[in-house]
């Protein structure tokens, strides 16, 4: 039995939060005890870690600050902290500092670099669990992650050294060995890369062990289908999301029947989508009870997306972010849903809406064809056996 | 020997981490344990080279608007996300799991008003430190501070209301979170003269700045030019080019420090007399040969010129700048712009370097605060923060 910090660091959202919180507790059924090291803290009363420790993880807050959207790894880690050693050496001591005071034995890193360099430096067990953005592949140079910009291989590779200069850097303050190359940084003791090959943002890659996506649809308040005759539709999105409002017209202008959790949502549009056949809650949903009815399902891309090709549901995708926007697109090429690639035209959104009503035989072909390839998928046996790794990695046994 | 946690939740750069440091150090020669805990995690190197226990302080949510000019320090609050309960509610559980572990015997807090909220939470001793700008009169309402607007005390107190409402449906109404909890300590400690204060001047006991500019890259002044001016800029101000322009036109020798510059933008727009270095300086060799400061307002690098008698050129970039900038401005020591044209910050510049009586009065102030008293701001308010716990 172990002592286990879960830490999330880079990237937004629930997700990250959600997977950690929902891990923790079968990893405390196994007899562990578990700490949390959250980059956000808003929205833990939406996450089942009742009265558990939480705690702030190290960030930037000058995160991406005069960069563009980042192409590579190394890029993202360098508008991140990275780019200088003393704002790095910052990071890795508040980790240092978190990881010591909770005690913690076992690191499961969520988008955590920071947190591994941490647990290196202290000598931690440590394991990765993330979706394929979060886990790149560790070869050198590290891929660029975005097909639709055009990098040089020199440029790639100067940001590479300049990321890794800096971490060596760091750890020869703490008088832990160099790094032989940038991915080295992602070494750990297992690794749970949750995705499947369709959905991973690297392409398929050779020799790599799947875990299948994660996602939880137990947790969240039950709320039933409404009765009536319009297509059944899961909303799933942020209000801050400047296709918001068209989204809300086009479900009332096609008398659509909702489910909506949208965390944040004013009063004012609250009003306006809410009404007995729309329910709206700024709660999460219990989705095992909606997904096997669900006509169509509107998210941004992020883990939830892998329950719906899972269930065999239809999907339109908003993508908030890069990274939702590669998982969109592999969902489009899948079949299984269809894409609003830009947040700027809020107008493309009813035309994609309506296409995605009208193809809904096609794409719940698409999805459910995914779901027949892997119909051995569960993911209580996926936490199963994270869980039953977990405790091989603390006893010390190989895989 | 007492333990002691040391908190920065609100206000960018190294103006707090400068302050707070040498109280640090104080307090650890005095035989006690301190943490730190840093709003900006990237700034923990320098308490953890010195083996200080270095924390990543909570941090509420980014608002998503933001507006420049509240109205008092309850708004300023509300302003910085103290609106948002859900963020609020989960910064104080972070502060909880934090204090559970460093089991401090006080917390002294620099703009930290979630810390100083947890602390009241677990009934611990508190103090605050600070430039002035956190510790609002104990007034009721909370004064105005907009500049040169009189608001209405309905509204003042409808804002100190809102806050203390979020703050209540955050964390509940037991024990009872008021004002005083949010913005005051046991102690309240201010690292400042009244000339600086931004919310002064006050009856209080004024302990002066605390703590110098640490490290930095050396230069000096070279054969280029006179008069001397020393510059510490933002980059990313939006009168940065005019200013390089002004001080170009002016004639005088320029040595600009402009942290997170890119150093190649630094070498291309420097010049024979204007030399740009994008990075922090050593200052006390560069001040004793200046004529004239120029900067933004922080109160830190303000210090810096007034100890070494160089009056300053203001061009305040946020609220806190801004009421530095009046005060000094009202006691003779600066020149106040607020005029973004470019032709009136050169004839600023111009006017700031030939006015005399500004030399003179701001010489007269260095010779004044070398008689004021001699004691180190850091050791008194260690010995402050220490009698909290006896």
């Amino acid at each position: 039995m172990a002592r286990i910090a879960l830490a999330w660091e880079l990237g937004a959202e629930l997700g990250h939060a959600m997977a950690c919180a929902t891990l923790a507790r079968a990893l405390e059924r196994a007899g562990h005890e578990t700490r949390f090291v959250f980059r956000e803290l808003h929205h833990l009363d939406a996450l089942p870690l009742e009265g558990r420790a939480v705690y702030q993880a190290p960030i930037s807050l000058r995160e991406g600050f005069g960069a563009g959207v980042p192409v590579s790894w190394a890029e993202m880690l360098l508008g991140c902290g990275y780019g200088d050693a003393d704002e790095l050496h910052g990071l890795v001591a508040g980790w240092i500092e978190v990881l010591r005071g909770c005690r913690a034995e076992l690191v499961v890193a969520d988008y955590a670099p920071t947190a591994l360099l941490a647990a290196r430096v202290l000598g931690l067990k440590r394991v990765d669990y993330s979706n394929g953005f979060s886990i790149p592949p560790r070869v050198t140079p590290m891929p660029p992650f975005r097909p639709d910009v055009r990098i040089e291989a020199g440029a790639l590779a100067a940001r590479e050294a300049a990321a890794l200069g800096n971490v060596n850097a760091v750890l020869g303050r703490y008088g832990v060995a160099a790094l032989g190359a940038l991915h080295e940084q992602l070494q750990v003791d297992a690794s749970f890369l949750c995705t499947f090959p369709e959905l991973d943002h690297y392409g398929e890659r050779p020799r790599t062990e799947y875990w299948g996506p994660r996602y939880s649809i137990e947790a969240g308040d039950d709320v039933p289908w409404p009765y009536g005759e319009g297509p059944r539709v899961l909303v799933y999105l942020r209000a801050s999301d400047p296709r918001l409002d068209a989204v809300i017209e086009a479900l009332i202008a096609h008398r659509c029947r909702v489910a909506a959790y949208v965390p944040g949502l004013d009063e004012a549009r609250r009003a306006r989508l809410q009404s007995a056949q729309r329910r709206v809650s700024t709660r999460p949903l219990r989705l095992a009870a909606l997904l096997p009815e669900c006509d169509l399902f509107l998210n941004h891309g992020g883990n939830i997306a892998g329950a719906a090709l899972m269930h065999g549901v239809p999907q339109l995708v908003l993508p908030a972010q890069f990274e939702q926007l590669v998982t969109a697109a592999r969902i489009e090429q899948a079949g299984a849903g269809l894409a609003v690639a830009r947040m700027d035209v809020p107008h493309e959104v009813r035309g994609a809406f309506e296409r995605a009503l009208r193809e809904s035989a096609r794409l719940r072909r698409g999805a459910q064809a995914f779901r027949k390839r892997y119909a051995a998928f569960s993911p209580a046996e996926q936490e199963r056996r994270i869980v039953a790794r977990i405790g091989q990695v603390i006893a010390g046994k190989p895989a | 020997m007492s333990r002691f946690l040391v908190a920065w939740e609100f206000g960018e750069d190294l103006g707090h981490v400068r302050r707070i440091l040498p109280l640090g150090r104080a307090l650890r020669e005095r035989g006690h344990e301190v943490a730190f805990a840093f709003r900006d995690a990237t700034r923990l190197a320098a308490p953890a080279r010195e083996s200080f226990a270095a924390w990543a302080a909570p941090v509420l949510r980014r608002p998503p608007a933001f507006d420049p000019a509240p109205r008092n320090a309850a708004d300023v609050l509300l302003n910085l996300g103290f609106r948002d309960v859900a963020s609020l509610r989960g910064v104080q559980r972070a502060w909880d799991a934090l204090l559970e572990v460093v089991r401090p015997d006080a917390v002294i807090g620099d703009y930290a008003p979630n810390a100083m909220i947890a602390a009241s939470r677990h009934a611990l001793p508190r103090a605050t430190v600070g430039s002035g700008f956190a510790l609002p009169p104990a007034r009721d309402p909370l004064p105005a501070i907009r500049p040169g607007e009189r608001a209405d005390e309905a509204v003042l107190r409808g804002l100190d209301d809102a806050l203390t409402a979020s703050v209540s449906a955050a964390v509940g109404k037991t024990p009872q979170i008021t004002l005083e909890h949010i913005f005051r300590g046991d102690a309240n400690l201010l690292a400042t003269w009244p000339e600086l204060d931004p919310l002064g001047p006050r009856d209080a006991d004024y302990l002066g700045p605390m703590g110098g500019t640490e490290g930095g890259m050396e230069t000096a002044w070279n054969g280029a030019g006179a008069p001397r001016v020393l510059a510490y800029l933002k980059p990313r101000d939006t009168r940065f080019a005019a200013v390089l322009a002004a001080l170009e036109a002016s004639g005088a020798q320029a040595i600009v420090a402009a942290p997170g510059m890119h150093e190649q933008d630094a070498k291309d727009r420097s010049s024979a007399r204007v030399r740009i270095f994008p990075c922090t300086l050593r200052l006390p060799p560069l001040l004793r040969e200046a004529d004239l400061c120029v900067g933004h307002g922080g109160p830190g690098f303000a210090a810096d010129a007034l100890r070494a008698g160089v009056p300053l050129l203001l061009l305040p970039m946020h609220l806190e700048q801004e009421l530095v900038a009046r005060r000094l401005a009202e006691a003779g020591l600066a020149v106040l712009q607020l005029s973004r044209a470019p032709e009136e910050l050169a004839a600023a510049l111009a006017g700031a370097l030939d006015d005399e009586a500004l030399h003179a009065r701001a010489h007269g102030f260095a010779r004044e605060l070398a008689t004021r008293s001699t004691a180190d701001p850091a050791q008194a308010a260690a010995a402050r923060i220490e009698a909290l716990v006896r």
